[in-house]
């Protein structure tokens, strides 16, 4: 293995270093503890390198370095942030290669995506909240004719962010941007599945911010990421991941009385009426790409489209169109640019999907395709690979109501419009959803009935910075990639001003 | 005893008993239960949905998580008790929780991180004792 990551690297060979520590103060600090833990490539199920196992005292010294720059950071002027933020940008473009090569190796995700959709996502999110920082007034309110009111937006301060490892770089990018540019200084901790590409990150942008401003520390949940949502020296947590956690941090938040944003699970309906067939056109193509899309990112996106609902009227000619889409997706090795799906992210995750797919068999689902663990040939024997599968059954079955996070749609019909609201809105969750209709109002009317925070409008998995992003129920709190984030890494500051010589008379 | 998993063989899933409810365990849950316990107490499993590395269990020191009207206990392990997080507890009538360990790194904040080991949710049809 490398003993420095490989700036060349192509696609067929590792980038990482064998080993990297904690980016801490602007440096590279080994753990306290002194240990490490592997680094698995999930296409190969090969140990790619070695990552600092931390613990609370690595997490205190990144508390410790982000708030000895926080004055500093939270006083820099908005253009001197917004600049810091574009110049990270620019690094990311000019090194975009190498970060898909990275993400691919770490998370197992085909390199097609990496190219077309983490790495110019990040990049045009950091360049996104740069121009919303510049742009961002305070307010001012005329109460009487000598009272003023002014609302200044000031930074909290230190924030934690707790990340997860289906996108990486991307979530990184989600979380760390709009904090940067509030002025907070951040204190990271990634995903145990996916550490890698981030520290590939810290070395390529460490001239960019001040020492302190970002810090990433690197190891287990329990070990390192619950020391840090626990601690009383963050002004605010952040995090993305599975519900019991998310529980847990607003719990602990309620000790420290901190803010907490969340983006948690999610079961998306994505609704298909009957008039999408009414041509076997460009459109009818969209809606079948639309369908497919719960193969994207191998199906480990909170936003899977995982239930569809399909209009009795159409269901069997509709099935049949989406079968042979879905049994066209090259499921080749992702290294290569035109597989279109990957390795799953871990080996438990892979399990996880396997068992899924028993229990379905179970409750009676009908296997309409896949259904199995891929077997991939050469160095990919080892690696995490599922066939992309439609299952066919009912709203009420484990694999309708349970995030599985895997390539797995479930399918159901429905025969009129309130049974299919009635479907979509049987979830505890409430994070995305699909409508496809050529009826302009019957769109509209869905789109405002479902109970989620994003509602993909003949369209599916587009997510554009300025489209804010979150959930309803239990899907979250807080809306992400768009400028109200900004709103969640903010104090406001009141100034209640008098500029009258006058006393009020009550003493 | 019919085998309702890929690559995993319920042999007799109440074994090494210290189960009860709706609530069975495998010998390498009860061995990973036992080592948590060990080192850290009383513990209780929280099986809950959502994302990543959701839809799983967690082992959590008892009292840790608020546990409130959502959090159905469906029975015990090792004394132990086993919550699922759901709308109702008659998703469960005819299945039973089967508490497994595999290899891997475990829940987030999850007692089992860090042990090489995790804990895994199976679920087989009730059987009625």
């Amino acid at each position: 293995m490398n003993q420095m990551t490989n700036l060349e690297a192509t696609a067929k060979t590792s980038p990482f270093a064998a080993r990297y520590n904690n980016f801490i103060g602007g440096e590279f600090r080994a753990p306290a503890s002194g240990q490490y833990f592997e680094n698995v490539s999930p296409i190969t199920g090969g140990v790619i390198g070695e990552i600092a196992r931390s613990n609370a005292s690595d997490i205190d010294a990144a508390i410790d370095a982000a708030h000895k720059a926080a004055h500093g950071w939270g006083t820099t002027s908005v253009t001197e942030r917004a600049n810091a933020l574009l110049a990270i940008a620019q690094k990311l473009e000019d090194n975009l290669e190498l970060f898909a090569i990275c993400e691919t190796w770490d998370n197992g995700k085909a390199i097609r995506e990496t190219r077309a959709a983490d790495l110019p996502l990040a990049i045009d999110h950091f360049r996104y909240f740069a121009s919303c920082i510049r742009a961002q007034e305070g307010t001012m309110g005329e109460i009487d004719n000598d009272t003023v009111a002014y609302h200044f937006h000031e930074p909290l301060g230190v924030v934690g962010q707790i990340i997860p490892w289906n996108f990486p770089l991307l979530m990184a990018a989600w979380k760390v941007a709009p904090a940067l540019a509030a002025g907070n200084c951040v204190v990271l901790k990634p995903a145990e599945q996916t550490p890698a590409t981030i520290m590939v990150f810290c070395e390529l942008i460490a001239d960019i911010l001040p020492a302190g401003v970002l810090n990433v520390v690197n190891g287990f949940g329990l070990e390192a990421g619950k020391p840090l949502a626990q601690s009383n020296r963050i002004a605010k947590v952040a995090f993305t991941g599975e519900t019991t956690t998310g529980r847990l941090i607003m719990q602990y938040a309620t000790e420290n009385i901190i803010p907490v944003t969340l983006e948690l699970g999610g079961k998306s309906p994505n609704i298909f009426h009957k008039d999408i067939m009414d041509e076997d056109d460009a459109f009818f193509d969209k809606c079948l790409e639309g369908f497919t899309m719960f193969a994207l990112n191998q199906g480990e996106v909170c936003t899977c489209p995982s239930r569809a609902l399909v209009h009795e009227s159409i269901y069997d000619r509709f099935m049949e169109r989406v079968i042979a889409r879905t049994e066209a997706v090259n499921c080749g090795d992702p290294r290569e640019g035109d597989t279109m799906m990957g390795a799953q992210a871990s080996s438990e995750q892979q399990e996880k999907i396997l068992s899924y797919l028993d229990i379905g068999r179970q409750e009676g689902a009908n296997v309409a395709t896949g259904g199995s663990a891929r077997s991939m040939p050469g160095d990919m024997a080892n690696g995490y690979y599922i066939e992309p599968t439609i299952l066919e059954g009912n709203n009420k079955m484990r694999v309708f109501q349970e995030e599985i996070f895997g390539p797995v749609v479930s399918v159901t019909k429905f025969s009129d419009d309130d049974e299919a609201l009635s479907i979509a809105n049987d979830t505890l969750y409430g994070l995305g959803a699909g409508v496809w209709t050529r009826d302009g109002n019957k769109a509209y009317r869905f789109g405002r009935a479902i109970k989620a925070g994003r509602v993909w409008t003949n369209c599916y998995h587009l997510y554009p910075a300025h489209a804010a992003f979150g959930g309803y129920k239990q899907s979250g709190i807080g809306r992400e990639t768009h400028k109200m984030m900004l709103n969640h890494y903010q104090q406001t500051k009141n100034m209640l001003v008098s500029y009258s010589p006058d006393k009020l008379g009550f003493f | 005893m019919q085998k309702y998993f890929s690559g995993f063989d319920i042999e007799n899933p109440t074994a090494g008993a210290g189960c009860d409810g709706h609530v069975a365990a495998t010998d390498a849950a009860l061995a990973l239960l036992k080592r948590i316990q060990s080192e850290h107490g009383q513990v209780s499993i929280h099986h809950e949905g959502g994302y990543a590395n959701g839809t799983n269990a967690m082992c959590l020191l008892i009292g840790e998580l608020r546990v409130g009207d959502m959090d159905i206990l469906l029975g015990t392990v090792r004394g132990a008790p086993v919550f699922v997080y759901g709308r109702n507890s008659q998703d469960w009538d005819d299945r039973q929780f089967v508490l497994d360990a595999i290899d891997g790194v475990g829940r987030v904040f999850s007692l089992d991180s860090g042990t090489g080991k995790r804990f895994f949710v199976r679920s087989q049809p009730f059987q009625k004792h």
